[in-house]
């Protein structure tokens, strides 16, 4: 008896110490035959990126073995999340958000994954707080709200590649930037595409200023680009080159009807086609510049609407 | 032992009571899984990653409406007709095969046939169609939103992508996907209201009659995209159909080694009185046999044709006919 008792006390003491001794790996692995138990090694891989997180190290990755669905998440450190070509890794939510993102002044890549909704799923990746995110080449589908979403309080980082985002019940892509003085959200968009969403396609709120380049809006229910102020001395400033605009309410709108802050939109070599109304600029404070005659903004119900100011390559606006 | 035999067969009453309630209930999965080494037998297990299934079709049945199916191992899958909301799926690095022939076809024509629900949203992503002598690689009889991303349709006898609708307000986005060797490119057409189409980055070669062809009542914006080697034209917005209007805006594209590169034609007889527009900025059109920048109103109808000067439309047989240079904003 004694001698059991001093055998589990061993064991207890050896599986303390491994616990211990169990620190958190730069790289971790996930498969749809992993278990989450473990430190996530090849090897052993784990079964949800969630789990896989807990194990690794602040700007380390977790990668995705095989192909198949890995769970919702919430990340709060920097992290990259990588599904490599060859590998479908899905993330599916049946109810809140799919992916969520509150990490401070952290580092966050999400590449190659597919992330999609079913039931009551709410967003798709949704960020409160980060300090440099990259979307690359993922797709978000079907969400009942809005498939990527950065509402922030703090200056953020954000970057969005090769990225298509579809029928969303709510908006395609929305950045919120914070409103605070000397905040804002930096904001590239590189060949992204948001297709066929309940609201807008591309919209951009608060201290941001963003670039679009070769990024398409189509057949969404709301504006394919817009740009809106909100609370007073907050500027949103947006430019887009050789964007594609078609099929949505409004093509291109910027707006100063809420809040009393500044918005500003500048196109160059777009296209508006088959909008309801093409280029739209409305309210006092909201300025709408083109790079004159470059844009093609023809067969909207509407091509033009308010004030829009056309500008020089080599003028200063 | 009368009681443990009245228990026996209690128990196999609820035994089969249970196995009824499980058939009944026709459970499905959201996601489910193909691979060349499934089998179709395994939807009893709603084709799931251990446990795949062989063909798109099979795996169809077990896959809840609005899920996709994933497919695991390159290969050969079979031709499949897509009735509800449903994403198919081929990875990158995985070679997603559907070939046809006249045995195989849905209808003894088609590779994948569309024919799903006024409001369902169909995706397919990654597949390569092939036909060996058969129609269409993607024929849309009914859909309410299709994505087309990633695919390669080769080799058939009619158009490699046939979106031949008779409801109104359909919307079709196609992306990144090569069309080449077909008896046409991509149609998009519907016999009711308009059907609005988006397709960007794709390329349509060699292909026996048109590259891209925006038929009566549809409106197509398509830009980054490639139409060459095409026996017909290469861009064309053609209403055909009294009363008709189809409108076609390029950017971005190239036009190269056509008949026509780009052309919008209004009226055909003995239908005349159709509408066609043609818009096009910072593209080009060089090598056609015929024109570059074309618009024909034949009879009643009426064709318009609207550059943004900007464009390069030079060393066609001829380079302009009937264009209008408009002004960008």
């Amino acid at each position: 008896m004694t001698k059991l008792r001093f055998l589990l006390a061993a064991l207890v003491l050896c599986f303390c110490s491994t616990l211990v001794a169990q620190a958190q790996i730069q790289r971790t692995f996930v498969s749809t035959t992993g278990t989450d138990a473990g430190n996530c090694v090849p090897s052993a891989p784990c079964r949800s990126f969630n789990y896989a997180l807990t194990q690794t190290a602040a700007g380390g990755e977790v990668l995705a073995l095989t192909t198949g669905g890995y769970g919702p998440m919430t990340i709060t450190q920097s992290v990259s999340i990588i599904s490599p070509d060859g590998i479908y890794a899905g993330i599916t939510a049946f109810s809140g958000d799919a992916v969520t993102i509150n990490a401070p002044g952290e580092v966050v890549v999400l590449r190659g994954l597919n992330i999609n909704r079913q039931g009551t799923g709410n967003i798709g990746i949704t960020v409160t707080a980060v300090g440099v995110l990259h979307v690359e080449r993922c797709v978000v589908s079907g969400f009942a709200s809005t498939g990527i979403r950065a509402l922030l309080t703090a200056s953020a980082d954000i970057f969005i590649k090769e990225t298509i985002v579809r029928n969303n019940a709510g908006s395609g892509i929305s950045i919120i930037g914070p409103t605070g003085s000397g905040t804002v959200a930096r904001v590239s968009m590189v060949n992204t595409r948001s297709e066929r969403n309940g609201s807008t396609g591309f919209s951009f709120l608060g201290n941001v200023e963003g670039t679009l380049d070769r990024c398409l809006s189509s057949g969404n229910t709301g504006i394919g680009f817009t740009v809106a102020t909100t609370a007073s001395g907050t500027v949103a400033e947006v430019n887009a080159e050789s964007c594609v605009a078609s099929n949505n309410s409004s093509g291109f709108l910027v707006t100063s009807s809420t809040g009393g802050g500044t918005a500003r939109l500048r196109v160059a070599r777009s296209v508006a086609t088959n909008n309801i109304t093409g280029f739209r600029q409305f309210g006092t404070t909201s300025v709408f510049r083109v790079l004159a005659g470059t844009n093609l903004v023809e067969g909207n119900g509407t091509d033009k609407d308010g004030t829009i100011t056309a500008v020089g390559t080599d003028t200063n606006p | 032992m009368l009681t443990l035999r009245f228990s026996l067969r209690l128990f196999a009453l609820v035994l089969f009571a249970f196995t009824i309630a499980t058939v009944a209930s026709a459970q499905t999965a959201q996601r489910t899984f193909v691979s060349t080494a499934g089998s179709d037998a395994n939807i009893a297990s709603l084709c799931s990653a251990a446990n795949p299934c062989r063909s798109f079709t099979a795996a169809q049945g077990v896959t809840t409406a609005g899920g996709e199916i994933i497919a695991l191992t390159s290969g050969g899958y079979g031709p499949v007709e897509i009735t509800k909301a449903l994403q198919i799926t081929a990875p990158t690095g995985v070679y997603v095969a559907i070939t046809a022939q006249p045995g195989t076809a849905i209808g003894g024509t088609d590779a994948i046939r569309i024919s799903a629900g006024s409001s369902d949203v169909v995706v397919l992503r990654g597949l390569t169609l092939n036909s060996l002598g058969v129609a269409s690689g993607i024929n849309v009889t009914s859909v309410g939103t299709l994505h087309v991303e990633n695919c390669v349709v080769n080799g058939f006898t009619q158009n490699g992508i046939n979106v031949n609708l008779t409801a109104d307000g359909s919307e079709v986005f196609i992306k990144d996907t090569i069309v080449r060797n077909n008896g046409g490119g991509i149609f998009i057409t519907t016999s009711t209201g308009t059907v609005r189409a988006s397709i960007n980055g794709c390329r349509s070669e060699n292909n026996v009659n048109d590259g891209f062809l925006a038929y009566n009542r549809s409106r197509v914006t398509i830009s980054n995209s490639v139409a060459s080697g095409n026996g017909n034209s290469g861009f064309y917005a053609l209403s055909d159909v009294s009363g008709t209007t189809t409108e076609m805006n390029a950017d971005h594209c190239v036009a190269s080694n056509n008949p026509f590169g780009f052309v919008a034609v209004g009226g055909k007889p003995p239908d005349s009185g159709g509408t066609a527009t043609m818009r096009v900025a910072r593209s080009t059109a060089t090598n056609n046999t015929d024109t570059g920048f074309a618009a024909f109103g034949i009879s009643f109808g009426s064709a318009v044709f609207e550059s943004l000067g900007d464009n390069l439309v030079r060393g066609n047989n001829l380079n302009i006919y009937g264009v209008t240079v408009v002004t960008g904003q």
